[in-house]
């Protein structure tokens, strides 16, 4: 009885041990990869930021400006008349004999129809070119 | 463990007949220990060395357990590797620099800190420094051989020899082999926009130290801090005001100018533009004088802008009503001063009418009824004589006469007398014109917009946008409009001190003051120009109306787009109505009237 008793601990201490050992290796190998990552983050940080201040560079509102004169040369700058409130916007009408477009307030009819002729250049951009730029308005 | 030591230590007494004999049988004495002569030194002598068993034993086992304890330390607490916080997954890494980022409203970089390299010599380990010296002039082709060994020789225990090192010439370096360099992490402040915000954001030493502007002004929250300092300006906005800043200066040879966009309603400045400029990246490559702020530290005498403030004084003191005129026919003669009229109209003028003419006898008259003390209360509450409390160091003191005589309540009535700098103006009229409230300007973004302090009341202000949206239309500011955008103004153009009469009638200091949309103003665009001259376009003159009002109606327009300022059928008759004011017939013909 008692050489059993004495066996059972021996091993009971034998697996404590082991377990003690083999989880305590594995936080050790854990905080390796931990302390690796870490680093990695920290090196990945200091990239970010330094491409952050490169964007920053980069899109400089002049040099956006000589890009968009060389690429894109039939935009301009939103005019006042371009600018809508977002309550100016009247709803859709369900009614399907309306074309759509009729709903859109008048100002803005004549400038979209004298841009199209006037400027037949313009089909080079035509998906970037609306000509009517729905801005929410902070007022 | 303990157990058999205990065993052992209390033998039992030794039998003296054997266990197995029967009883009653052969009672032989067993003899199993020493004879008894004998047996007190044998017993001693185990005794000794059980007792020496025992403590070899103690030591033993207390020496294993120190170890075993040692151990399970070491494997389960405290691992030799996990010595800084950094391991633990808890405490996330952020990223640090010595000075936090700037950025605009919109989160846009403006300012920040990279990491570089710097080589540095320490010329007591190195063997042969003129050598060295000629090697490394070498690789930097921009250092001087001779300066370098000069330097290296001259006995100081440490040395810089390159500032900003690319990777590759750190490689270059390496490969030379020289003992005693030694290389350096450091930081070094860039600022990607270059020139755009030289004068809002200053510029560091090669310490990282600010020497102007907000880097300077804000020195400790840069240092204190890692999180991005958010200014009120706007990036989109400094751009468009730099522009057709610099385009009007360029047109009309100005020696310098400022232009300034400030929002109404907070006080934010969303532009500040000065020029000339500088690239902060390399402030020492432009001329020192190049550094003066001419929109917050520049004092001025700004002419007629001033008679916006001095209208609202009149209106706000109840001495005289948009209804009621002044006699302006003949000048007004003062000792030896003689007060002109530059558009002269001659004869008795409504109070909107010395506005849009900008008739300085009229605007004398008013002030005179003012009064002079009334005028420099007026004056100091609408912060006109003390500097600005700006995040920036470079603030101007205004300039006022020590003894407010009528004379000067006359001339600082349009706009002489007086020197503030463009800021304090472009701040007074945000407060004419947001309902009466003087918002303290400032650099950075406000999210608690404070409640201000009143200047004028409601009524006036209304009254204001009224004048000002009416000379606009009618009067000086024509070269402002932007269809759609209600944009109201005025014009000044004062004479530089100097010349024969104390003042020069060839340099000048035009303006031009604009403010949008004015049926509930948002961004005041103030232009300056140091003495611009005329040109053939503008018929040689170089007043405000011609030179900076079109400066200021492109910004107007340039902005307006970026904020999204809906524009406003301005011939409605709500609006119409709104803006309402009596003119004689006469004055709504006038063609052309600039300046």
């Amino acid at each position: 009885m008692r050489a059993l008793v004495i066996a059972v601990w021996i091993v009971m201490v034998m697996m404590t041990g082991y377990a003690l050992f083999h989880i305590s290796f594995q936080v050790e190998a854990l905080e390796g990869q931990l302390a690796e990552l870490n680093q990695q983050i920290r090196q990945e940080q200091e990239v970010i930021h330094n491409l952050r201040a490169e964007w920053a560079y980069s899109s400089r509102p002049d040099w956006i400006e000589t890009m968009g004169a060389e690429f894109l040369p039939d935009m301009h700058g939103v005019e006042p008349s371009q600018v809508l409130r977002i309550e100016d916007i009247p709803f859709r009408r369900d009614d399907p004999a309306v074309p759509e477009t009729a709903a859109l307030p008048a100002p803005s009819q004549p400038k979209a129809a004298e841009a199209a002729p006037a400027n037949p250049s313009a089909k080079a951009v035509k998906g970037m070119a609306t000509p009517v730029t729905l801005v929410r308005t902070q007022q | 463990m303990i157990g058999p030591f205990r065993r052992t230590r209390r033998p039992k007494p030794p039998e003296l007949y054997s266990p197995r004999s029967k009883p009653g049988g052969d009672r032989r004495p067993v003899l199993n220990c020493a004879p008894t002569r004998t047996d007190g030194t044998f017993r001693r002598a185990i005794e000794t060395g059980r007792s020496r068993l025992l403590i070899t034993g103690a030591v033993m086992s207390f020496a294993f357990v120190a170890v075993g304890l040692r151990l399970v330390d070491l494997a389960a607490f405290a691992s030799p590797t996990a010595t800084s916080a950094p391991m633990h997954a808890e405490t996330a890494y952020r990223m640090h620099t010595d000075r936090a980022t700037i950025t605009d409203r919109n989160g846009v970089i403006v300012a920040t800190s990279l990491t570089t390299t710097s080589l540095a010599a320490r010329p007591d380990r190195m063997l042969d420094p003129v050598d060295a010296a000629r090697k490394l002039a070498q690789v930097f082709p921009e250092l001087d051989p001779a300066e370098l060994t000069a330097k290296l020789t001259s006995g100081s225990p440490f040395v810089y020899i390159h500032r900003k090192v690319t990777p590759k010439m750190e490689q270059a370096v390496m490969e030379l082999g020289i003992p005693g360099l030694e290389f350096e992490r450091d930081e070094t402040r860039v600022y990607p926009h270059g020139p755009l915000m030289a004068h809002v954001l200053g510029f560091t030493d090669v310490d990282g130290r600010g020497l102007a502007g907000i880097e300077q002004g804000m020195e400790s929250v840069l240092k204190g801090s890692d999180d991005p300092l958010r200014l009120s300006i706007d990036v989109r906005f400094q751009h468009a005001a730099h522009q057709e800043l610099k385009k009007a200066i360029d047109t009309y040879s100005a020696i310098g100018g400022a232009a300034l966009v400030t929002d109404v309603r907070t006080g934010e400045i969303l532009a500040m533009v000065s020029m000339p400029d500088f690239d902060p990246n390399h402030p020492a490559d432009s001329p020192a004088v190049n550094r003066f702020n001419r929109a917050t530290f520049g004092t001025y005498e700004l002419g007629s802008t001033f008679k916006i403030f001095n209208t609202a004084m009149a209106l706000d003191s109840g001495v005289t009503t948009l209804a009621d005129g002044y006699d302006a026919s003949e000048p007004i003669r003062i000792s030896r001063f003689t007060i002109n009229d530059y558009h002269a109209k001659n004869r008795f003028l409504t109070v909107p009418e010395i506005f849009i003419y900008s008739s300085n006898i009229g605007s004398a008259k008013m002030a005179l009824d003012v009064g002079p003390p009334a005028q420099k209360a007026f004056m100091e509450r609408l912060g006109m004589l003390q500097p600005i409390a700006l995040e920036i160091p470079e603030t101007g003191r205004p300039q006022y006469p020590d003894v407010w005589a009528p004379i000067y309540t006359m001339t600082i009535s349009y706009g002489h007398g007086l020197s503030v700098t463009p800021l304090h103006l472009a701040e007074g009229v945000g407060a004419m014109l947001n309902g009466g409230m003087l918002m303290p300007a400032t650099l950075l973004a406000r999210d608690n917009v404070p409640t201000g302090r009143r200047v004028v009341s409601e009524q006036v202000s209304y009254d204001m946008r009224r004048l000002m949206r009416l000379n606009a239309v009618y009067g000086s500011g024509k070269a402002a409009q932007v269809n759609g955008l209600m944009v109201g103004g005025k014009t000044g153009t004062a004479e530089k001190p100097g010349g024969s009469k104390g003042y020069n009638r060839r340099s000048l200091i035009s303006s031009f003051v604009a403010a949008f949309p004015m049926t509930d103003p948002r961004y005041v665009v103030y232009v300056v120009l140091d003495e611009p001259q005329g040109t053939k376009e503008t018929y040689g003159y170089a007043t405000g109306g011609w030179v900076a009002a079109p400066a200021a109606g492109a910004i107007v327009e340039r902005i307006a787009g970026i904020a999204g300022i809906a524009p406003i059928e301005e011939n409605a008759p709500e609006i119409q109505h709104a803006f309402a004011i009596d003119l004689p017939e006469e004055t709504k013909k006038l063609a052309s009237l600039r300046q």
